[in-house]
């Protein structure tokens, strides 16, 4: 079932995610956005690592209509080869309401086999705010 | 010694629906917004929009296209998408240096339109290490 966006609050944090970007997972990708794939014939693209990830977050996550990306930020800590087996974590960092809008910004964190992080980013999202009495 | 960040060449691409469709199945993004004509129509935006993800790939390439694996290896972004890209349209991404300290070079980017428009705005910048 997926979570509600408006019964979020910061501090909740999603199940830790299996990712991992396979040569043809990145192909597509990078055969999507027009980039020229000989760049990266041994490591994944990295913005293509933050993509699969908020795309495993749209996956849970029910975003209600008129909802807006609406800032974004990445830091890349070291390339992944093609394959190579990682978990993601996303946690709520921001759940506020103000006029008539609700912002939510989530953090984002790929980890190695090792534990150690290879991508962070900072997603920020905003939706208006559910109507009173509408069902939660 | 040079003090300036190294020049990062322009990205210019045509986003179409063709495209968006194809990045909607790569990135596993289900949203509707990008990819439902029907759904897109009812919404504010009246048609389908790309992903600010999509829009924000041209950047990256960009960069990439500079500095190669090095990009992966010590790239940063930090962007806000300013309006919705209804596409099709032709996006330009720019990367303006704007200072190169600690052996970080770091930029002003931007990707817009052809008639100018901004869809988003931000900084990136990349350790160049010792080379």
């Amino acid at each position: 079932m997926a979570l509600d966006f408006h019964s979020l609050a910061r501090g909740d944090a999603l199940p830790p995610i299996a990712l991992s970007v396979s040569a043809e997972e990145a192909a597509a990708y990078l055969d999507a956005t027009g980039e020229p794939a000989e760049r990266w014939e041994d490591a994944v693209p990295p913005l293509a690592q933050g993509a699969l990830l908020l795309g495993a977050l749209m996956e849970q996550l029910a975003l209600p209509p008129g909802a807006l990306h609406t800032g974004q930020e990445f830091a890349f800590l070291r390339a992944v080869a093609p394959g190579e087996p990682l978990e993601g974590r996303i946690a709520v960092a921001q759940h506020s309401e103000r006029r008539g809008s609700v912002i939510a910004a989530f953090d984002l964190e790929l980890r190695d086999a090792d534990g150690e992080p290879v991508l962070r980013g900072r997603s920020t999202v905003i939706a208006p705010a559910r109507e009173e009495g509408a069902p939660s | 010694m040079s003090v300036e960040a190294p020049a990062v060449a322009p990205v210019t691409r045509l986003i179409d629906q063709d495209r968006v469709d194809r990045y909607a199945v790569a990135a596993r993004d289900p949203n509707p917004i990008h990819t439902d004509a029907e759904f897109a129509a009812a919404s504010d935006f009246g048609g389908r929009i790309a992903h600010g993800m999509l829009v924000l790939a041209l950047v990256s390439e960009a960069m990439a296209g500079a500095f190669g694996r090095r990009w992966a290896e010590s790239g940063s972004l930090r962007v806000r998408l300013r309006a919705p890209a209804v596409q099709p349209l032709k996006v330009t991404a720019h990367a303006e240096p704007r200072g190169l300290a600690d052996g970080v070079a770091s930029y002003d980017v931007r990707c817009e339109t052809a008639d100018g428009a901004v869809l988003l705005s931000g900084t990136a910048a990349v350790a160049l290490g010792d080379a």
